[in-house]
């Protein structure tokens, strides 16, 4: 992909003085204040402060998920133990997968992109600020209703992928499984909300002259990943819905007896719940890839194979969601074709790791606290791909199906795949994010021990599938001969808990008394670290221009900056998708209750249906005057657009009439 | 930045709005439309694959969605389609006075299209709790029709605004946009149509 060399840029006219620059902070300031206190809170719509709360929201919730699995490893530590009966280990199970999978894992990387995505292109705010709000509410009001729940002993207990007919109304009579059914549509409409405007953002509010082919990794990662979300999601929000339907008005999409099926449900979860897989891992691998890019001293090895490897991973993530079904009894023929499939996928994953290695070999690598955890999602990642391979055939699969070899393999990718480059990525983007360096040392003794804790915790398990030990036990007896195994995997867990800890005294402590960071710490491209850390709510004073893949590293000195926007109303350029020329400026809304409004209307509708269908009548009354509210017009234009102005010979077209669009006029 | 650079690229003179494919709005619905068609996809999918294990397909020869009132809904469908293209067509002129006219008229189609698939509901000779069949066919029935009100209500609470302002020149592309919502709509009955009132009775194995 090569790009069109960005415009010819002009000579500073005469009033762009240093005098002027101060005038532009105030104006700009004045423009994007956020309103204190408890409105401010409710209404602000900026992507920093989103991006913020989705992060700590999902961290708070990891915690949560950690918890339960402490629990059960707690009861799982001998054989025969008490501490925690069936009932309560089956909803334990249940919320600390979902919470792991829809309230950490797919939220901290869709925050992380939040955070960064408008900062790394160069820009002032997401496309749809508004939109952006509302999807945290959601997200938010999904993971609290989920906890409420389980803490009125209504957890769902049919496991994270809730399988019929276990979750249908026949054998999980109660909320249960509703309580699940909605938090899925909750989160749904969360991410697709997300993606929306992230995908919107990516193509269209790139710094000039940021062509496709210079986008930085990580906003493609973003970018395939949100793209993934639009075609994955959909399938999970409608088989959630027609599971909750089944369930609430006796619709038989999945009974058998009136001709529906079950394994309707397992090929619509899984369509979605494979995908799904990348979505969390596709973020995380642009982390890497930023990681090990600027921890290297050099551009990334590869940077066309890079992306197209993760283009085709996305497609390719599509096509073997069978692999999760060897054991239903589908045609030999067609499972095969997965079996093809979930092999293609080391392809583009083997180019991503060899670009990395290559990467770091030929740079001079800086063994700083995010690199190392990227050295060690390499080891743990590329032992759970192997996992992976070999899950991947069919005989195989049919024997550690549904035991704990299975569960080794999922932590290994998704901890190794999403967890370590995360925490790389934090350690990296706090400075950023809050003006503040994380303790070196302390980040090293948990990264450590976080590596530790997890092989201890996880790689028994491979074993203890292999000898045949079922996922989702409560307890089993002495003579299985599993105890060794599980009680090293508790104190793995344990190490796990400490280093977790470890991270969370780190943040605290570095929040108030950490290095100050300036504006990058690290040396680092990426527009991001062009601004002040953390960024002022217009991210930039003047929005920067790209000449090169590599923002910062290939910057003219003298290079350009964009000037003529409006400081008085926040207003952003947008570009071109392809090309990134400037094409028009657009004004972005203001701080708005709607989206909290919004957000209550459909949380109200949509725990209203758990308990009368009714609720979705009134429900749809009440969404229907919240949109009205959100897209009503302000009374008086705040910001009327300037008409006055001269335009250059080739840039307007079709001028509009004012007079035809005031009603007064007409 | 402590001082400014001594380039500077001026955008000062670029439009402030933009009505065509090039708005970011646009682009917005166009993902949601990609969003929503996925879900139908999803639907139609269900059906097919619901289809594939019953050998009497609708269960009952008898109960089969009356051909006439799907048909007519494809037929105000059409009549939709049109309307959208010209008053599409008007927007692109910016004149406020038929731009209000036309979205008063697609709300009104859009209140017959409600009514019409109330009636087609109302006669379908099976609940959704009857067989898998009927669930499917309720909730394929329902997801189009929900969107029907939404984008009536769309386009009514938009003619309001048209009426009683304030009224800015972004309005002309949300105009535009709704049109967009009405071609969706348009889009997504007609396979739907083919698929539960046509194959069923044409293409009986």
């Amino acid at each position: 992909v090569s790009a069109e060399p960005i415009p010819e840029p002009v000579v500073a006219p005469d009033h762009l003085l240093p005098s002027s620059e101060e005038a532009d902070r105030e104006a700009l300031e004045r423009a994007w204040a956020h309103p204190k206190g408890l409105r401010g809170w409710l209404t602000t719509c900026h992507h920093t402060t989103i991006g913020k709360r989705y992060i700590m929201t999902a961290l708070f919730f990891f915690a949560l998920g950690g918890i339960e699995a402490a629990m059960m490893r707690w009861q799982l530590a001998f054989p025969e133990r008490g501490a925690i009966g069936p009932d309560l280990y089956n909803q334990l199970f249940t919320v600390h997968g979902s919470t792991m999978m829809f309230l950490f894992a797919v939220p901290v990387m869709e925050g992380m992109g939040i955070y960064l995505v408008p900062l790394m292109l160069g820009t002032r705010n997401v496309a749809f600020p508004k939109l952006n709000a509302f999807s945290y509410y959601m997200f938010l009001t999904g993971g609290l209703f989920l906890y409420a729940a389980l803490l009125l002993n209504t957890g769902p207990d049919a496991g994270w992928f809730s399988y019929v007919p276990l979750s249908g109304p026949a054998f999980s009579p109660g909320k249960r499984v509703d309580v699940w059914a909605q938090m899925i549509t909750f989160t749904e409409i969360s991410a697709l909300a997300g993606a929306t405007h992230l995908i919107v953002t990516t193509f269209r509010h790139k710094a000039p002259g940021m062509s496709m082919g210079r986008l930085p990794v990580f906003v493609w990662a973003s970018l395939i990943s949100s793209l993934m979300t639009v075609f994955a999601m959909p399938l999970v929000a409608m088989a959630s819905s027609l599971l909750a339907m089944d369930r609430l008005v006796a619709t038989h999409f999945f009974n058998v007896a009136e001709g529906g099926d079950p394994i309707l449900w397992q090929h619509m979860f899984w369509f979605f719940g494979h995908p799904e897989v990348y979505i969390i891992f596709l973020p995380a691998n642009g982390f890497v890839s930023t990681i090990v890019a600027n921890f290297s001293r050099r551009p990334i090895f590869g940077y066309p194979a890079m992306v197209i490897s993760m283009i085709a991973t996305a497609f390719i993530g599509f096509g073997v969601w069978v692999h999760h079904m060897f054991a239903t009894g589908l045609p030999q023929m067609g499972t095969s074709f997965f079996t093809a499939a979930s092999i293609m996928i080391v392809i583009p994953t083997g180019t991503q790791v060899f670009c990395w290695i290559a990467t770091l070999w030929s740079g001079r690598p800086v063994w700083k606290t995010p690199l190392l955890y990227v050295l060690a999602f390499l080891a743990v990642f590329i032992l759970g791909g192997l996992s992976g391979v070999i899950l991947a055939s069919i005989p195989i699969d049919l024997q550690v199906h549904d035991t704990y070899f299975v569960v080794a393999h999922l932590h290994y990718v998704l901890i190794g795949g999403a967890l370590f480059p995360l925490f790389g990525a934090l350690h990296f983007w706090y400075p950023k994010m809050t003006g503040r360096m994380l303790s070196e040392t302390l980040g090293r003794v948990e990264c450590a021990l976080l590596f530790i804790g997890f092989n201890l915790t996880f790689f028994p398990m491979h074993r203890l599938g292999l000898m045949g030990m079922p996922r989702r036990i409560y307890t089993y007896l002495p003579e299985t001969g599993w105890a060794t195994g599980n009680l090293v995997s508790t104190c793995g867990a344990a190490i796990i808990f400490v280093a977790i800890l470890l991270f969370a005294v780190n943040a605290a402590w570095a929040r108030g008394y950490g290095a100050l960071a300036g504006n990058d710490p690290w040396g680092a491209d990426g527009l991001e670290w062009e601004t002040s850390s953390p960024p002022p709510p217009y991210n930039f004073l003047y929005l920067p221009t790209v000449r090169g893949r590599y923002a910062r590293w290939t910057a003219a000195p003298d290079q350009a900056v964009v000037t003529g926007m409006r400081t008085d109303c926040r207003e952003i350029l947008i570009t071109r998708a392809l090309d990134a020329e400037p094409h028009h400026r657009d004004i972005l809304p203001d701080d708005s209750w709607s989206p909290f409004v919004a957000g209550v209307a459909v949380a109200v509708t949509f725990i209203g249906i758990i308990f009368t269908p009714w609720a979705f009548v009134y429900g749809f009354v009440l969404i229907a005057i919240a949109m009205t509210l959100w897209f009503w017009p302000r009374r008086k234009d705040k910001h009327p657009r300037h008409h006055e102005q001269p335009k250059a010979k080739d840039l307007p077209r079709d001028p509009v009439h004012e007079d035809t669009l005031h009603p007064e006029v007409v | 930045m402590a001082t400014l650079p001594r380039k500077v690229l001026d955008v000062s003179a670029l439009p402030e709005t933009t009505f065509d494919s090039s708005g970011v709005l646009w682009w917005g619905n166009c993902v949601m439309f990609a969003i929503e068609a996925t879900t139908f996809v999803v639907i139609w999918a269900t059906y097919a694959y619901l289809r594939l294990r019953e050998p009497d397909w609708p269960p009952g020869r008898d109960e089969m969605p009356r051909l006439l009132w799907g048909t007519l809904s494809l037929a105000v469908t059409l009549v939709v389609f049109a309307a959208t293209y010209f008053a599409d067509r008007v927007a692109k002129r910016k004149r406020i006075v038929p731009i209000r006219r036309n979205l008063l008229g697609l709300v009104l189609l859009g209140l017959v299209l409600i009514a019409l698939r109330a009636v087609e509901m109302k006669a379908l000779a099976f609940k959704w709790d009857s067989h898998a069949y009927g669930s499917v066919v309720w909730v394929t029935l329902g997801l189009h029709l929900c969107h029907i009100i939404a984008c009536t209500i769309e386009s009514a609470v938009l003619a309001t605004v048209l009426f009683v302002g304030p009224v800015y020149e972004k309005h002309l592309l949300d105009a535009r946009v709704t049109g967009l919502y009405w071609y969706f709509l348009v889009a997504m009955w007609v396979p739907t149509y083919i698929l539960i009132y046509l194959l069923p009775r044409y293409l009986r194995p």
